[in-house]
């Protein structure tokens, strides 16, 4: 449950005003209007089409999400006019329904799918409830293609009341709408009051903020989560950078809707753990659970250490997993991994094989770092290994199989292993609430794993938050996609985190006992190239082409045409010059053009 | 969704080589059923939309399908059954929409020369009415009763000989909200057509009637908008590649 602080930082961030300009601005005001959809109501699919891909997916029905874009395209031309293009929902299907004649869908069920997927949106809640406090009228003005009935049912459900609720549909006939600000005087109309004594909070910024102002209301601007996210630059999301699948779009609406860097609560490391972290291991246990299926497992063994962060995972996600075990490898494996003896492998079979017990049963152990000796042949059929990264190879006799990387190279995974492991690993450490531990026992080595274990705790309570957000909708989530998406988000923080990013790790203690000192955080062994934020370069990309653009303003237009021909790079200037000296200025001049168009658009 | 039970299905044919439309129409076995009507054109060559609008204008009192078809079209298999199709659409054999930004075009037929040499498979095969953006001008199909409640949907006659089925996709689904869709026929179109300066004539009346639309055609993209396609895909279609290069070498 997001804080109060929290909420009032997102409010803040959204629209661009304290939150005490807000609430003054309430308090100054008799009515305070929300267009429902961006403010009270957000989607966890927030494109256009992310509800409509997910019906297609889900009810297999090929090229409805297109059809239905097409069909709603038509119902506004056909039943809408210019002042008022509203189509109801149902006029939306009658078209459909000569679009895609089989397609069988009801706009009940779009309904339905629609409520499954949005969210009440808590700090714009936050505003109605301050005017709640302050004895204001809260309503709603809309304009979509849900009517008066429709959008209150969904509300509902969401637990959000409103006074009342003005849809441009239901006015259509009298061309009140929001496209043309006819509806705003019209509500003032209804509610009583002067158009100034009201505050709408809108979302649309092109029409209805425009209509809104020009009719007199006091209208502000409310960006939508995901638009927010994108232009903050937010740390440890990766926006627009995959395939735009289902999948990629719904994380990416549950980061919105947490939005955790906004939160003056918490570390970048929690944003590191829900942004990046969760989805990871919501992809592990997915795979955890559904190998153990594949496999016929009865049994799942988590180490003690490693598998803590996963065994809680389990039980958010409540997958359906055959029974759980933990084992304590420390009790067996005294030495780092690499230099396990043969005794201790011994020592580690005997105790695997007691908490097995005597019956013989398909038993998986989830080994995150593959630091654990596996077994000879003879125990192959009924053991299984199952790893975060694909680092065993397949003839050491043991059935590993990997969540990421599986099938790739090994120069790959040495290149992910090197950059991006520590990071990752922080994940799966032991955290500092998990061992019980409020302070550093004695030693320089404990002081150093305590503070790793406090960076553990931040990150894994943000993992471990993101599997409590996803879990109600999981079903969304493609396994596939998933995959990919975790690969793509790691691979782009191996090869160019940004700075903010980077530096969150920069003091987090390394985890290795002893060694040398310059190496014990992150941040010093982990030196990748960092990224330059986008907007500052696409900023500088403007300015350069601004500049050139003024330079051709002045340039005359015969110079401009000749630097177009196409042997322009072939000519031997001096040669040119020496021949006719009487155009050095003309010549030069070219030249200057070629070489600052060169540097301008080369630095762009 | 309005639907036509038992219309009659009426096809209309403008012809200027009789032999061609004789044996592709009057002798096609597959047509014996149906009303066709084949109209010389060879004394008036009026543009097809005007012959389109003047059969309209004839047929607006009964309630009959009209099917537009050049006369270099043949229907080689079965043809598509009229009884279930919503009146409120207009249908043809091949037509083409935007998959991303990329043109696809819908109704697999064959194409060749008017000899029946050189075939081509052209576009993806449809089982069922699929809808696109544009139609091509091959065949176009109407209700007369779409056409009588709506006077203002009609072939535009400044368009002679192409891109008037386009017009009629683009204001049909702008101005009247109605849509476009491809039936299940096999047929072969006995014209490999070459891109002619009528046709550029005519994207560029188009563009400037239509000057916020962005549509693919067969052979080009329509509409005000379809330099902002254009800069996402170049159509590569054989008549148009002649055209392409006689454009870049007078630009360069």
């Amino acid at each position: 449950m997001p804080s109060l602080e929290r909420n009032k930082a997102e409010v803040v961030r959204r629209t661009g005003f304290t939150f005490s300009t807000i609430s003054n601005l309430i308090e100054n005001h008799d009515v305070i209007s929300f267009d429902v959809f961006g403010t009270l109501l957000a989607s966890y699919l927030f494109s256009p089409d992310g509800v409509l891909r997910y019906m297609e997916q889900t009810l297999g029905v090929d090229g409805f999400a297109a059809a239905r874009l097409k069909a709603e395209l038509l119902a506004r031309r056909r039943f809408g006019t210019r002042e008022a293009p509203e189509a109801s929902l149902n006029e939306i299907y009658e078209v459909l329904s000569v679009l895609l004649p089989s397609h069988g869908v009801t706009p009940g069920e779009e309904l339905e799918f629609r409520k499954s997927l949005a969210y009440a949106d808590q700090s714009i809640g936050l505003l109605a409830k301050v005017a709640r406090e302050k004895g204001k009228r809260v309503i709603g003005v809309s304009d979509t293609c849900l009517d008066k009935a429709q959008l209150s049912n969904l509300l509902d459900s969401h637990g959000i009341e409103l006074d009342v609720l003005y849809t441009s549909l239901d006015h259509r006939r009298d061309a009140l709408g929001n496209v043309n600000g006819r509806i705003f005087p019209h509500v003032a109309e209804r509610e009583g009051v002067a158009p100034h004594r009201i505050l709408h909070l809108v979302e649309n910024q092109s029409n209805d903020l425009e209509n809104a102002l020009a009719t007199g209301l006091t209208a502000i601007h409310v960006r939508a989560p995901h638009e927010c996210m994108k232009q903050d630059e937010s740390p440890f999301v990766q926006i627009n950078c995959g395939e735009n699948t289902l999948t990629e779009e719904f994380i990416q609406g549950q980061i919105a809707a947490r939005m955790p860097q906004v939160d003056p609560k918490e570390p970048d490391l929690y944003s590191y753990g829900f942004n990046v972290c969760g989805p990871l291991l919501l992809g592990l246990c997915d795979f955890v659970a559904n190998r153990a299926k594949q496999d016929e497992v009865e049994q799942l063994l988590l180490p003690e250490h490693q598998g803590y962060i996963v065994g809680q995972g389990l039980k958010i996600l409540q997958l359906p997993v055959p029974k759980v075990s933990t084992i304590d490898t420390n009790k067996v494996l005294s030495d780092s991994p690499s230099a396990v003896s043969d005794t201790e492998q011994k020592h580690l079979r005997r105790h695997i094989e007691n908490v097995i017990g005597q019956r013989k049963q398909n038993v998986a152990v989830l080994d995150i770092d593959c630091s654990l000796p596996t077994f000879g042949s003879e125990a192959r059929p009924y053991m299984y290994w199952y790893c975060l990264i694909g680092q065993r190879g397949s003839g050491d006799g043991s059935n590993t199989s990997a969540y990421l990387f599986d099938e790739l190279s090994a120069a790959s995974i040495e290149m992910f292993e090197t950059n991006v492991v520590e990071p990752v690993y922080l994940l799966f450490s032991k955290s500092n609430s998990e061992c019980g531990e409020s302070t550093p026992s004695s030693a320089e080595n404990s002081a150093a794993k305590w503070v790793r274990g406090l960076a553990a705790q931040c990150v894994q309570r943000g993992a471990l938050d993101f599997l409590r957000a996803i879990s109600p909708s999981k079903n969304v989530i493609n396994r596939r996609e998933l995959a990919d998406y975790n690969r793509q988000c790691f691979l782009r923080l191996t090869a160019r985190p940004t700075e903010r990013e980077h530096c969150a790790f920069e003091g987090v203690p390394l985890n290795i006992d002893g060694g040398e000192k310059a190496r014990r955080t992150i941040g010093a062994s982990w030196k990748p190239e960092i990224a330059t934020p986008q907007n500052s370069t696409s900023l500088r990309g403007q300015d350069d082409e601004r500049q050139l653009h003024n330079y051709e303003l002045l340039l005359p237009n015969a110079i401009k045409q000749l630097s177009l021909r196409d042997d322009i790079g072939q000519l031997n200037w001096f040669r040119i010059m020496f021949r006719h000296p009487l155009k050095v200025s003309y010549w030069n001049s070219v030249r200057r053009y070629l070489r600052r168009k060169k540097t301008r658009l080369g630095h762009k | 969704m309005k639907v036509a039970k038992n219309d009659p299905l009426k096809i209309f044919v403008p012809f200027v080589n009789e032999r061609m439309a004789g044996d592709l129409f009057s002798k096609n076995p597959n047509l014996r059923d149906v009303d066709v009507n084949l109209i010389d054109n060879r004394g008036r060559s009026a543009g097809l939309p005007e012959l389109y609008n003047e059969i309209i204008e004839k047929h607006l009192g009964e309630d009959a399908w009209l099917f537009f078809v050049h006369e270099d079209f043949e229907v080689q298999g079965e043809l598509f059954d009229t009884k279930n199709l919503a009146i409120e659409a207009i249908y043809g054999t091949f037509g083409v929409k935007l998959k991303g930004h990329v043109p696809v075009s819908f109704g697999r037929h064959k194409c060749s020369e008017k000899d029946g040499t050189s075939v081509l498979q052209v576009g993806l095969p449809v089982t069922s009415p699929t809808w696109v953006e544009t139609l091509d001008c091959v065949a176009v199909m109407v209700h007369t009763q779409l056409v009588r409640d709506r006077p203002g949907l009609r072939f535009d006659e400044v368009l002679t000989f192409d891109l008037y089925a386009e017009d009629l996709c683009i204001n049909a689904q702008e101005n009247f909200g109605i849509p476009v869709l491809v039936l299940p026929v096999e047929f072969q179109h006995y014209s490999k057509g070459f891109v002619t300066e009528r046709y550029w004539r005519g994207v560029q009346y188009l563009g400037e009637k239509y000057p916020n639309v962005g549509v693919p055609g067969s052979c080009s993209f329509i509409g005000g908008k379809s330099q902002e396609l254009e800069d996402h895909f170049t159509y590569d279609i054989p008549a148009n590649r002649k055209k392409r290069h006689t454009r870049e070498a007078r630009k360069v």
